[in-house]
C-alpha cells in the first residue's frame, strides 16, 4: 500500500466509515527538492509565455481546498488525519480547548492583525460538538461574536473564559439557547502593544487554577481586590477565578504560545519566536527577555526553531513509548514536533523525535494542539500562507481571514479511547474518573467537581480513604484527590502531610508546591519544608527551596540553604539564588541585627550573600573571608563580589589582600581582583580608601596580568606621580602588546595633553600597526579631531588590518563621525580597507550618511545603493523562483566577505546578533527576503532591535539589548560583543533600528544574489534544506593553517591540538543546514614532509547529568579523537560517559585517507542510561 | 486607628440616612462642553455600561456636549499604566498629552481606589501625586470635579476581607475632599453608592468583585453624579382630568388633549429623554425615592385602563390607582434612552480605538518603520467618531409621541 520511500511519512486520506474506524486509503506522497524544482520549472514557462499574470504566480498561496491541504500533509508511520472541521464553519483557529462533555471552544479572528476603520469588530467563540463520536464535528455554533481579536479560550466555571485584547472576559448562555447572553469583565488592564502578544494560552492547572500568557511587548496593569498586579514584558500569569488572586507565575519568554502541564503538575513552556525548544517552567523564574532579571534560566533546547501550542500526551489510544510526550508545532516550518520529556536532575531534558505531521503547504500553520476525548490528537490550522505582521504589512492582500481547520490524527487500526461521561454522571464516579489512564479525562473530571462545589467534599474524603495502597497508581490517585481540595480550596492536612512522604518523588515534589498556597494554614510548613529540602530527590528539594520564598522569615532562608548540604546542579542553583533574593527583605535586615544565624555553614552564609546585590552582604561576606572560613578556591569570587558592591572603606581591604605578597591567593587571582578593583573605580566611581601608591610597586611585578592590572588602576585611580611611568611603558617597544595596551589605558583614564602627546607619538608611522590602532582608539576619547586626522593616517597604512575597531570608536563618540568625514577630505584609501569601514558603519542601525559618502569617495567607490524599487523587487523574486539554486545559495551564505553566520544562526550555531535562521524558508514569502536583505532596517524580528544608548561621559553605544536591571544594561554588538553601561551614566536612550549592514550583499552578482535568495527561501521546508530533528553537532572550531601552529605541531604530535589547544590559533566553522561540516573548506596543515596533511576540528559538550551516551559518525575512516585532551578509539558509535560539566572534542582527520567525505558527528542517547547532554552551539 | 474607623462609621451612617443629597454645585454642564473623564479601572469600564454618560447627555438635550473616557485600567496619580515601554515620567507626559488633545472644558478625576492600597505610609506620595496631577489638568482651563473612590464591598469569601482597604480608601477620599476644597475643585462623594445597598433587602451587589462597579453600581454612581448638577433632570408629572383637562405638567409639554367615550388622548413633548430603569428595581424592596415619570387622571369611571403610547401598551391600571398616580417605566421614550445609550457606546468603542490602538509598537512605537504607514488608518476613526456624535445628537432629542389612555372592555380583558 505505500511506496518504499514513504517508510517514514506518509499521507492519508482517511474516510469515516459508517463503523466509525478509518480506512486510510488511495495514494502516498513524498515530497522534497524533485516537487519545488517542478515548482519552479512551471513558474519560469508561466513567466515567459504570460508575462502580465506572472505576479499572481509569485506569490506563494495554494489553493484552500482542505482535500489538497490533507493531500500535502506527510504523518508520522503508525498514524493517520482527517479533517474534523473546516471553513466555512471556523476561519483562523487561535486557541482552542475542550469541555468536559467534549465539546471543542475555539477562539476565532478575522480582524487579526488590526481592526480596519469603518469594519465592526466581529470575531467570534465557536463551539464544535462531534456528537455521534465519528471522529467530524458535525455541528458548529457561533457562542459569541462582536469580539476583538480573541486569542485564547478556556471553558469552565459554566462559561467561557476568553481572553479578549485588553480584557479576560467571562461569557455565559444563562436561558440554555446556546449563545452567550452575558459578559462580564473578569480582569481588564492587559496591553495590546502588538496583537499577536496579547493575553493568550489560556490553560487550567490540575490545581484549579487558570493559567494564561503575555508576550514581550506587553504591558499589563490589572486592578484586583488584593491589589494592582503589573507585568511589563512577557510571562505567565496564575489565576483564581473566585478569589480573584492573580500572580506572576514566571516572566519572560518572547512570544510563549505553548504552556502544558505533566502528569505530575510540572509545566512546560514553548515560545513561538524563542529558539530554545522546551523550557521547564521553575516557579518564579526569569526567562529570556524577563524586564528587570539579571539571571535567566535557558530552555531545553538551544538552537530550535520557534514553536507555537503544547500538549503533553498520553493514555491507550498512543503508543507506550508516546506517554508523556510534549508535541508543539514548528508553525513557521509547517510541522508538529514530538519531544521526550526526561528527568535532568532537579529539571528535565526534552529529547526531539520524528514529526508529528509535516507539509509542503505553506498555509498549513498547525498553532495549536490538544488531545480530545477520545485520546485522539486534534490540531488547530490557522490556515495562512502569512504569519506575522511585523514584517508584513497588516493589510497584506495574501493574509488569510476566512479559512481555517482543526485536523484530527489517531493511531492507524488502534481502538479509540471511549469518550468518558463526565457531566451527568454521580460525583463517585466522577472521583473514579480520577484513576483514568487519560490526563484528558482526569483534568476535566476535576474540572467538575471543583464546579460542583463543596457538595462532593463528604465523597470525595470517602474516596480518598478508600484507595487501595495495593493498586497500582495509589500514590497518583491521592495525589489527583489533594488537587481537587486544593482546586476547592480546602486544606486537608493530614493527605498533604502523607503525600509528602510519598513513595514517587514526582508526587513529594507536587505535594510540596501545594504548601505555598495552604502555608498560612497549615501548623507546621516550615517543619514540612525543612523535610523536603533535605530530600533524597533533587525536584523535591528545588520545589521545597522555591515554596520558602513565600514564608517570609529568616527561618526559611536557613532551611532553604540546607540545600547546599546535598548536590546542586543549575536548576536547583537557581532555585535557591531566587529564594535568597526574594526573602532577603527578612533574612538580611535580621543578619545586619545579628539575628540570622551566623553561625551557619560558611558555605551556606556565602550562597546566601552573594545571590542578593546589597552592599549590605559586603561586611558579613569580609568577616567571613577575615575569619579564613572561605575556602582558598572560592575566594576570589567572594572578594570579586566585594569590589563590585563595596564602598570605599571595603574597597581597602581587597586591596590590602592585593598586595599582600604573602597572601594565600595566587598572583594572578591579586591581578584579577585589583582589576575588580579597576572596574568598580571606572563604573562605579568607588576608590579603595587610604593610601593607593602602593600599587605602584606592583608595576614591577613578574606576573604580566598583575603588572597590567596596575598600570590600570594608577589611570583608574588619577595617580598622577606614575604618568611618567606608564608614559614609559606605553613607549616601550620591547614589552609584550598586552602590557603597553594596559598602560594606554591607564594614561588615557589620566587624560590630559601629556597622555594626547603620547598617543599621537604613537599614532606615528614608525611604530607597529596594532599599537598605532590601538592609540588612535584611545586618542577619540581625548581629542577627537586630533584621533580622526591619525585615524585617516592609519586607514591608508592598515592593509590587511580590519579598521572596524577604530572606525567604532568615533561612532561611539559625539562628534566622532563629523571629525572622521573632516580629516577624510581630500584622502584616498585602499577599497577594501573603506568596504570593512563601511560595513562597520552600516551596522549601527544609526543614519551616518555624510560618512558613508566621505568613505566611499575616498575609497573611490560608488554611492550607497539605493532602495530597490517594487518592480526591482518583483524581478528579483522572479528571478529567483526561475534559476536560484539553493545549494548554491548555501555556498554563498557561508562565504567569508558576507559574514552571514558572523551574526545569525541555523539550529542554533552562528551568531546570536540577528534572528535564528533554521526555519526563514518556511515562515517568509520571497519577497519579504529580498527586502530583508536589501533594505536590512525595513522589518526587523521582535528582540533584534537595537538600542542605542548615550551615557554622561559622551559615549554612544549601539547594540541589542541582552538584559537590563536597576544597576546596568548589556548592549550586544554586531560583532557580538557584550558591552554593559551602568544604568546611571546613561543621559539617553532610544531605539534603534537593524543591526544589519546597509549594502551588505552589493558585493555579490547578480547570480549569486538570486541563489541566496533561493537558499533561505528553501531554508526549513521539508526537504533537502530542512533542520534535522536529532542532535548533530553544528558548531565547530577549526585550527588555522598559521605558520605558528604548523611549527607548533612540526615539534609536537597531532596529539597536540587536543592538549595543547589554548596555545593553538582556531576559527569557527559551522556545518551546513543537513548537518554535514564540508572537509574541503578547511584549512590544510602540512606541518612535516613526513606526515600525512591534516584539518583539526573541535566542538564542546555540555553534561547536565552523567552517564552513557555516543557519538556516531557518519565513517570513521581517517578520524583520531580524543575527549578533553585523552585519547578515544574511533568507531561509528564511540560510548562515552563523562562528568558533569563541559567537555571538548577534538578531531584529527587524516585527509589523504578520508578523501572529501564531509564529516557528521550525531549525539546518540543510549537506551536506560540517565545521561542528559547537548551540544554547546552559538558561534 | 479606631478613633479613624468610628468617624468612618458615623459618617457612612449620616449619609445612608439621606442616600441621595440634595443636589448642589459641584459642577454644571453647559453648551459646549468637551467633558473628559481620566482615572482608573472605575473610569474606563464606565465607557463599557455608557451609564454617566447617557444621564449626563439627555439631562441636557439642546446643549451640544461631547465625552471622552480617558479611563486606563490600573491606573494611578502617576500614570503608571500608561508609561508602555517607557518611564512612568513618559507615561504622565502621555496622560497630560491626551488629556489635552481632547480639549476639555469639564474633567472628572477618577482616582485613588489603587493608590489606597499602599495605606498611610502611601499618604505623603500620594498627596504630591494628585497635586502635580490636578495642576496638569486645572492647566487645560477645564472646570475639575473630583470622584471619590468607591468603597470596597464585602461580597464574602474567598475575596479578600475588605475592611483594611475600606479603612485606607475613606483616608484617601477624605483627604481627596480636602484637596478638592482647597483648589476649589468639585468634589462627587460617591460612597453613598455604596452605603445604599447596606439597607437595601435583600442586598443587591453593587460591584463585580467587590471593588468595580457592575451595570447597578454604574446606574447608581450616574444618578449621584447627575444630581450634582442643579440644572439636571426635571421630575416629569402629568396630571390630567378624564375630560382632557390639562391639570398640571412638568417636564413635557402637552398639547392636542381631548377626549372620546372612555378614552382619552393626548400628545407630550417630553423636555428630557427618562433616565434608564433601575436594572435591578425588580429586586429592591425599599423605595429609591419618588418614580420619575409619573401620569395622574382624575375622574375617570371605574374600571382598567389602558395605557399605550405610539399604539405600544406600557401599562394598566384602574380608575383608582390612576387617579393616585401611576409610575410610567417603560414605553418609547425608554426605548429611546438606551438607543441613544447604545450610540454612546458605540461612539465610546470607536474612540477607544483611536486612542488605546492595538499593534502601537508597530503603528507608533520603535518599529514603525515597518508599519507605520498604517498609522493613516488610526486618524480614519475621527470622521467615524464625528458621525457617531452626529447621531447622538439625533437621539438626545426628545420627540413627540401619542398618548392614548383607553378603558378596556370586559370582554377585551
Amino acid at each position: 500500500m505505500n511506496s518504499p520511500a514513504s517508510s517514514r511519512f506518509r499521507t492519508r486520506f482517511a474516510r469515516t466509515s459508517p463503523s466509525g474506524f478509518r480506512h486510510a486509503a488511495t495514494e502516498s506522497v513524498l515530497r522534497g527538492s524533485r516537487r519545488i524544482s517542478a515548482v519552479s520549472l512551471a513558474v519560469l514557462i508561466v513567466f515567459h509565455v504570460a508575462p502580465t499574470f506572472a505576479q499572481r504566480d509569485l506569490k506563494d498561496i495554494p489553493k484552500p481546498d482542505p482535500k489538497r491541504e490533507l493531500s500535502e500533509l506527510q504523518l508520522a508511520d503508525g498514524f493517520e488525519i482527517s479533517l474534523y472541521a473546516s471553513d466555512p464553519a471556523i476561519a483562523s483557529p487561535i486557541q482552542m480547548n475542550f469541555d468536559p462533555q467534549g465539546r471543542l471552544w475555539i477562539a476565532s479572528s478575522s480582524t487579526y492583525p488590526h481592526i480596519t476603520p469603518g469594519h465592526k469588530a466581529d470575531d467570534k467563540v465557536l463551539l464544535l460538538e462531534d456528537r455521534d463520536g465519528d471522529g467530524v464535528a458535525e455541528r458548529s455554533t457561533v457562542f459569541s461574536r462582536g469580539l476583538l481579536i480573541p486569542t485564547g479560550i478556556a471553558p469552565g466555571d459554566g462559561g467561557v473564559y476568553v481572553a479578549n485584547s485588553t480584557e479576560l472576559i467571562f461569557l455565559s448562555d444563562t436561558d440554555d439557547d446556546g449563545v452567550a447572553d452575558r459578559r462580564r469583565v473578569v480582569l481588564s488592564g492587559f496591553g495590546t502593544e502588538d496583537t499577536h502578544h496579547i493575553l493568550h494560552t489560556l490553560r487550567w492547572g490540575p490545581d484549579g487554577m487558570l493559567y494564561f500568557n503575555q508576550s514581550i511587548y506587553i504591558h499589563s496593569h490589572l486592578e484586583t481586590p488584593w491589589g494592582v498586579r503589573r507585568l511589563n514584558g512577557g510571562g505567565v500569569w496564575q489565576f483564581r477565578p473566585e478569589s480573584l488572586e492573580l500572580n506572576v507565575f514566571v516572566r519572560g519568554f518572547v512570544n510563549p504560545w505553548g504552556h502544558a502541564f505533566d502528569r505530575w503538575g510540572q509545566s512546560f513552556e514553548t515560545d513561538g519566536a524563542g529558539g530554545q525548544g522546551i523550557n521547564y517552567l521553575l516557579p518564579g523564574a526569569s526567562y529570556v527577555t524577563a524586564v528587570g532579571a539579571t539571571r535567566f534560566l535557558s530552555g531545553l533546547n538551544p538552537g530550535s526553531p520557534k514553536y507555537c501550542g503544547a500538549e503533553i500526551v498520553d493514555g491507550r489510544q498512543l503508543p507506550d513509548d508516546w506517554q508523556g510526550n510534549i508535541l508543539t508545532a514548528d508553525f513557521r516550518a509547517n510541522r508538529v514536533c514530538r519531544f521526550v520529556l526526561s528527568d535532568d536532575g532537579a529539571g528535565f531534558a526534552a529529547q526531539q523525535m520524528p514529526d508529528l505531521v509535516g507539509s509542503s503547504n505553506v498555509a498549513f500553520r498547525p498553532v495549536d494542539i490538544k488531545q480530545g476525548p477520545d485520546g485522539a490528537i486534534y490540531i488547530a490550522d490557522w490556515y495562512n500562507p502569512i504569519i506575522q505582521h511585523g514584517e508584513v504589512d497588516f493589510r497584506d492582500p495574501r493574509r488569510d481571514h476566512v479559512h481555517g481547520r482543526i485536523w484530527r490524527i489517531t493511531r492507524t487500526d488502534h481502538p479509540l479511547v471511549e469518550r468518558p461521561k463526565l457531566v451527568s454522571v454521580s460525583t463517585s464516579e466522577l472521583l473514579d474518573r480520577l484513576k483514568s489512564p487519560e490526563s484528558w479525562t482526569r483534568q476535566q473530571a476535576k474540572r467538575v467537581l471543583r464546579e460542583r462545589g463543596d457538595e462532593i467534599l463528604p465523597a470525595l474524603t470517602r474516596w480518598t480513604l478508600a484507595l487501595d495502597p495495593a493498586e497500582s497508581g495509589y500514590e497518583h490517585h491521592r495525589l489527583e484527590a489533594l488537587w481537587t481540595y486544593q482546586s476547592l480550596d480546602i486544606v486537608e492536612p493530614a493527605l498533604l502531610e502523607s503525600l509528602l512522604v510519598a513513595g514517587d518523588p514526582r508526587v513529594r515534589a507536587a505535594a510540596v508546591r501545594v504548601v505555598k498556597y495552604w502555608h498560612p494554614r497549615l501548623d507546621n510548613p516550615l517543619e514540612l519544608l525543612a523535610r523536603a529540602v533535605d530530600d533524597d530527590h533533587p525536584r523535591v528539594r528545588l520545589e521545597a527551596v522555591r515554596t520558602l520564598a513565600v514564608i517570609q522569615e529568616p527561618q526559611s532562608m536557613e532551611i532553604a540553604l540546607e540545600a547546599l548540604d546535598r548536590p546542586v546542579d543549575q536548576f536547583l542553583d537557581y532555585a535557591l539564588w531566587l529564594t535568597a533574593r526574594e526573602l532577603k527583605r527578612s533574612w538580611l535586615p535580621a543578619l545586619e541585627k545579628g539575628q540570622f544565624n551566623l553561625a551557619l555553614n560558611p558555605e551556606h552564609l556565602e550562597f546566601a550573600l552573594r545571590a542578593v546585590d546589597s552592599p549590605a552582604v559586603v561586611d558579613p561576606l569580609l568577616k567571613l573571608v577575615a575569619e579564613g572560613r572561605i575556602p582558598p578556591e572560592r575566594q576570589e569570587a567572594v572578594l570579586s563580589l566585594v569590589a563590585s558592591l563595596g564602598n570605599a572603606e571595603q574597597l581597602a581591604s581587597v586591596l590590602a589582600l592585593v598586595l599582600d605578597k604573602d597572601a594565600p591567593s595566587d598572583v594572578q587571582q591579586r591581578a584579577r581582583l585589583l582589576n575588580a578593583l579597576v572596574k568598580a573605580a571606572r563604573t562605579r566611581g568607588v576608590q579603595p580608601s587610604g593610601d593607593r601608591h602602593m600599587v605602584v610597586e606592583l608595576l614591577s611585578s613578574d606576573e604580566p596580568s598583575l603588572t597590567a592590572a596596575a598600570a590600570r588602576a594608577i589611570g583608574a585611580w588619577k595617580l598622577e606621580d606614575s604618568r611618567d611611568a606608564l608614559s614609559r611603558m606605553a613607549l616601550d617597544g620591547s614589552l609584550d602588546l598586552s602590557l603597553r595596551r594596559a598602560a594606554i589605558d591607564g594614561l588615557t583614564w589620566l587624560g590630559g595633553s601629556d597622555a594626547r602627546d603620547t598617543l599621537v607619538q604613537l599614532c606615528q608611522n614608525d611604530q607597529d600597526l596594532d599599537i598605532r590602532k590601538l592609540a588612535v582608539e584611545h586618542l577619540t576619547t581625548l581629542d577627537i579631531e586630533v584621533a580622526a586626522r591619525q585615524a585617516v593616517d592609519w586607514l591608508a597604512d592598515a592593509k590587511t588590518a580590519n579598521p572596524t575597531n577604530v572606525v567604532t570608536a568615533f561612532l561611539q563618540r559625539k562628534g566622532g563621525p563629523e571629525a572622521l568625514v573632516e580629516a577624510l577630505s581630500e584622502k584616498t584609501l585602499p577599497a577594501d580597507i573603506v568596504k570593512l569601514a563601511l560595513r562597520a558603519v552600516r551596522s549601527t542601525a544609526r543614519d551616518h550618511r555624510a560618512l558613508e559618502e566621505a568613505l566611499a569617495r575616498s575609497g573611490g567607490l560608488g554611492s550607497p545603493a539605493t532602495p530597490p524599487t517594487a518592480e526591482e523587487v518583483k524581478q528579483l523574486v522572479s528571478d529567483v523562483l526561475a534559476r536560484g539554486d539553493p545549494s548554491r545559495g548555501q555556498q554563498v551564505f557561508r562565504r567569508d566577505d558576507l559574514a552571514c553566520l558572523k551574526c545569525h544562526a541555523i539550529a542554533g550555531s552562528g551568531g546570536r546578533v540577528g534572528p535564528d535562521l533554521s526555519s526563514i524558508g518556511a515562515s517568509a514569502q520571497i519577497d519579504y527576503l529580498v527586502e530583508s536583505l536589501l533594505v536590512p532596517g525595513k522589518a526587523v524580528k521582535e528582540g533584534y532591535h537595537s538600542m542605542i544608548v548615550e551615557t554622561d561621559e559622551g559615549r554612544i553605544v549601539t547594540g541589542i539589548p541582552v538584559r537590563r536591571d536597576d544597576q546596568e544594561l548589556v548592549l550586544r554588538d554586531a560583532e557580538d560583543h557584550e558591552t554593559t553601561i551602568p544604568t546611571d551614566s546613561i543621559e539617553e536612550e532610544s531605539m534603534g533600528g537593524s543591526m544589519m549592514p546597509v549594502g551588505l550583499v552589493e558585493s555579490l552578482t547578480h547570480a549569486e544574489l538570486v541563489d541566496l535568495i533561493r537558499f533561505l527561501s528553501v531554508l526549513g521546508k521539508p526537504g533537502d534544506f530542512a533542520v534535522a530533528n536529532q542532535p548533530m553537532v553544528r558548531t565547530w572550531r577549526v585550527l588555522m593553517a598559521s605558520k605558528e601552529n604548523e611549527h607548533a605541531l612540526r615539534h609536537g604530535s597531532f596529539q597536540m591540538t587536543a592538549t595543547a589547544s589554548a596555545s593553538l590559533s582556531w576559527r569557527p566553522a559551522y556545518s551546513l543546514v543537513s548537518g554535514e561540516l564540508p572537509i574541503d573548506d578547511l584549512p590544510r596543515i602540512k606541518s612535516r614532509g613526513d606526515v600525512p596533511v591534516i584539518v583539526a576540528v573541535q566542538f564542546k559538550l555540555v553534561v547536565s547529568t552523567p552517564g552513557k551516551f555516543a557519538l556516531g559518525f557518519n565513517m570513521p575512516d581517517g578520524l583520531s579523537l580524543w575527549v578533553d585532551g585523552e585519547p578515544v578509539a574511533v568507531a561509528e558509535r564511540v560510548v562515552l560517559e563523562l562528568q558533569r560539566g563541559r567537555h571538548v572534542v577534538t578531531l584529527v582527520v587524516d585527509v589523504e585517507r578520508r578523501g572529501d567525505v564531509a564529516l557528521v558527528c550525531r549525539l546518540l542517547a543510549i537506551p536506560e542510561s540517565p545521561a542528559r547532554v547537548q551540544r554547546i552551539g552559538g558561534k | 486607628m479606631l478613633q479613624l474607623a468610628g468617624i468612618t462609621v458615623s459618617l457612612l451612617l449620616g449619609i445612608a440616612a439621606d442616600p441621595e443629597p440634595a443636589g448642589s454645585s459641584v459642577f454644571q454642564l453647559k453648551d459646549g462642553d468637551r467633558v473628559v473623564f481620566v482615572g482608573n479601572t472605575l473610569i474606563e469600564r464606565a465607557a463599557q455600561y455608557g451609564l454617566i454618560e447617557t444621564l449626563l447627555t439627555l439631562t441636557h438635550p439642546d446643549a451640544k456636549i461631547t465625552f471622552r473616557n480617558l479611563g486606563y485600567s490600573g491606573d494611578t496619580v502617576w500614570a503608571e499604566s500608561r508609561a508602555g515601554f517607557d518611564t512612568p515620567t513618559e507615561g504622565f507626559a502621555r496622560l497630560k498629552e491626551s488629556v489635552n488633545a481632547a480639549r476639555p472644558t469639564l474633567i472628572f478625576v477618577g482616582y485613588g481606589g489603587n493608590e489606597a492600597f499602599a495605606g498611610r505610609a502611601g499618604l505623603p506620595r500620594f498627596v504630591v501625586g494628585i497635586q502635580r496631577l490636578l495642576d496638569v489638568l486645572s492647566a487645560t482651563g477645564a472646570r475639575v470635579v473630583l470622584l471619590s473612590p468607591i468603597r470596597h464591598e464585602d461580597l464574602g469569601r474567598p475575596l479578600p476581607d475588605p475592611v483594611p482597604h475600606n479603612r485606607n480608601l475613606r483616608i484617601y477620599a477624605n483627604t481627596m475632599r480636602n484637596i478638592a476644597k482647597q483648589r476649589a475643585c468639585g468634589w462627587i462623594e460617591l460612597d453613598p453608592v455604596l452605603s445604599v445597598r447596606a439597607i437595601a433587602q435583600p442586598s443587591v451587589p453593587l460591584t463585580e468583585n467587590g471593588m468595580h462597579l457592575n451595570a447597578y453600581g454604574y446606574w447608581r454612581a450616574a444618578e449621584v453624579i447627575a444630581r450634582s448638577d442643579p440644572t439636571a433632570l426635571p421630575n416629569w408629572r402629568v396630571t390630567l382630568a378624564a375630560d382632557g383637562r390639562v391639570v398640571e405638567t412638568s417636564g413635557t409639554q402637552i398639547r392636542d388633549a381631548s377626549h372620546a367615550g372612555e378614552m382619552l388622548k393626548w400628545i407630550a413633548l417630553d423636555k428630557t429623554l427618562p433616565s434608564l430603569p433601575n436594572p435591578h428595581a425588580a429586586l429592591l424592596s425599599y423605595r429609591s425615592g419618588p418614580p420619575q415619570r409619573e401620569l395622574k387622571v382624575t375622574g375617570l369611571n371605574p374600571g382598567n385602563y389602558r395605557l399605550k403610547i405610539d399604539d405600544q401598551v406600557c401599562c394598566t391600571a384602574t380608575a383608582n390607582q390612576w387617579n393616585k398616580g401611576v409610575a410610567i417605566t417603560a414605553g418609547p421614550e425608554f426605548a429611546a434612552t438606551e438607543q441613544l445609550r447604545q450610540a454612546i457606546l458605540q461612539k465610546n468603542k470607536l474612540f477607544f480605538y483611536r486612542w488605546r490602538p492595538q499593534n502601537t509598537t508597530y503603528l507608533f512605537g520603535f518599529r514603525k518603520h515597518e508599519q507605520g504607514n498604517n498609522a493613516a488608518e488610526v486618524v480614519q476613526f475621527d470622521p467615524l467618531i464625528a458621525q457617531s456624535e452626529k447621531e447622538i445628537v439625533g437621539l438626545r432629542r426628545p420627540v413627540e409621541h401619542r398618548y392614548e389612555l383607553s378603558k378596556q372592555s370586559e370582554v377585551s380583558r
